[in-house]
Formats: structure tokens, C-alpha cells, sequence
């Protein structure tokens, strides 16, 4: 699943380190969600979607298979 | 979770772990001639040797609030937790082709025991990968 996390945290202004912070999460975490590498869970993809302040659907793009 | 009780749990465990380790050491020592003491002081020295490598490494993180907040995160991590999960799946596919393996090489080479010692330990292992399967089916 794609997603816009990279987008986001460039437009917030801050580092992988912060949000990993923020989400308490490890760095390697964001870095392999931004790569596309780890699809968060529904939890996080929450904490995520609330951090930016923005909706779910906003922050990952839903691919039919 | 609380994770200084677990940090405290993880100490006394590997303490344990280097406790029983040089427990059986010294045993291997003593009563080396009478049973295999080689296999016994390898495995003393591993026991000693990894519960004391622990044991220092938790120490270190219950003195340290930054160490200890780094653990935290890492052991709540969901994809540390998926990773973990998925190593044990990998590791149980592997055991099992390998002892699978191991049991017609020892048959072919009439090693009758240790084929048997190996599939017993197959088939301990399928055993309770089921009777989990049918624990974790119910509980979810």
C-alpha cells in the first residue's frame, strides 16, 4: 500500500527521529513505511492520520488487488 | 506493560541463565569422567557466558532513563514485533526441513536412534505447533 507519509512529514517540517518519537516507534519503522517496505497496522495508521491532522484515507492510498 | 517490572524480570532471568551456567561448569568439572563432561562444560560455558552478557546489558538499561525508554519503544515496536514473529515462523520452516532431512540421511545410513531421537523431536514440535493453533483459534 502506498502512502503520502514522507509528503507529510517534509510539509510538518521535521525529522524521521521526531515523528518516530512522537509515534514511539522505532526510526527503522518510519523509514521502512516510507519506503513502502511496512504496511502499518490499523493503531498506528491512526496515530499517524492524527499527528498530521489529517484523515486515514489522506495518508494511505487504498489499492484494490 | 510495565516495563521496569520486565526490565527487573530480565535481570533475575539472566541472572539465573549465569547462575545455572556456572552451576554446571563446575558439575562438568566434578563429574566430568563419569558422564559426557565435554558437552556439559560447553554448555556451562554458554549459559555463564550469555547470562552474564545479559545480565550487564539490563543492568545498564535500568540505570539508564534514556537506555530505558529506547527499550520501551523497541519492544512495543510493531514491526520489531513482526519481525520477531516472522523469524519464528522462518526458523520453525527451516528446523523442520532440516530435521526432515536429518531423518532419511540417518536412515539411509542405518542410524536408527538418532533417526528416531530426531523425529520424536519433529513431531513433539508439530504436535504443539497444533495444540496452540486450536489455543490461539479459540481465544481469536
Amino acid at each position: 500500500m502506498e502512502n503520502r507519509i514522507k509528503e507529510l512529514r517534509k510539509q510538518k517540517n521535521i525529522t524521521q527521529e521526531n515523528l518516530a518519537d512522537a509515534l514511539s516507534v522505532t526510526r527503522q519503522t518510519i523509514i521502512s513505511l516510507e519506503g513502502g517496505r511496512y504496511n502499518a497496522s490499523l493503531q498506528l495508521a491512526y496515530k499517524l492520520a492524527k499527528f498530521f491532522g489529517v484523515k486515514i484515507e489522506d495518508v494511505f492510498i487504498f489499492e484494490e488487488e | 506493560m510495565d516495563y521496569n517490572k520486565k526490565i527487573k524480570q530480565r535481570i533475575i532471568i539472566s541472572a539465573v541463565y549465569a547462575i545455572l551456567g556456572i552451576a554446571i561448569t563446575i558439575s562438568a568439572n566434578i563429574f566430568g569422567d563419569k558422564v559426557n563432561g565435554g558437552y556439559l562444560y560447553s554448555l556451562g560455558c554458554a549459559f555463564t557466558i550469555s547470562g552474564a552478557a545479559l545480565l550487564v546489558k539490563f543492568i545498564r538499561i535500568k540505570r539508564s532513563p534514556e537506555l530505558m525508554r529506547k527499550f520501551e519503544v523497541s519492544a512495543r515496536d510493531e514491526r520489531n514485533i513482526m519481525i520477531a514473529d516472522k523469524a519464528r515462523v522462518y526458523a520453525f520452516g527451516a528446523y523442520s526441513i532440516g530435521a526432515a532431512t536429518a531423518i532419511i540421511i540417518c536412515s539411509i545410513f542405518y542410524m536408527q536412534r538418532e533417526a528416531l531421537i530426531v523425529a520424536l523431536n519433529l513431531c513433539a514440535l508439530v504436535l504443539l505447533y497444533v495444540l496452540f493453533s486450536i489455543i490461539l483459534h479459540k481465544k481469536y
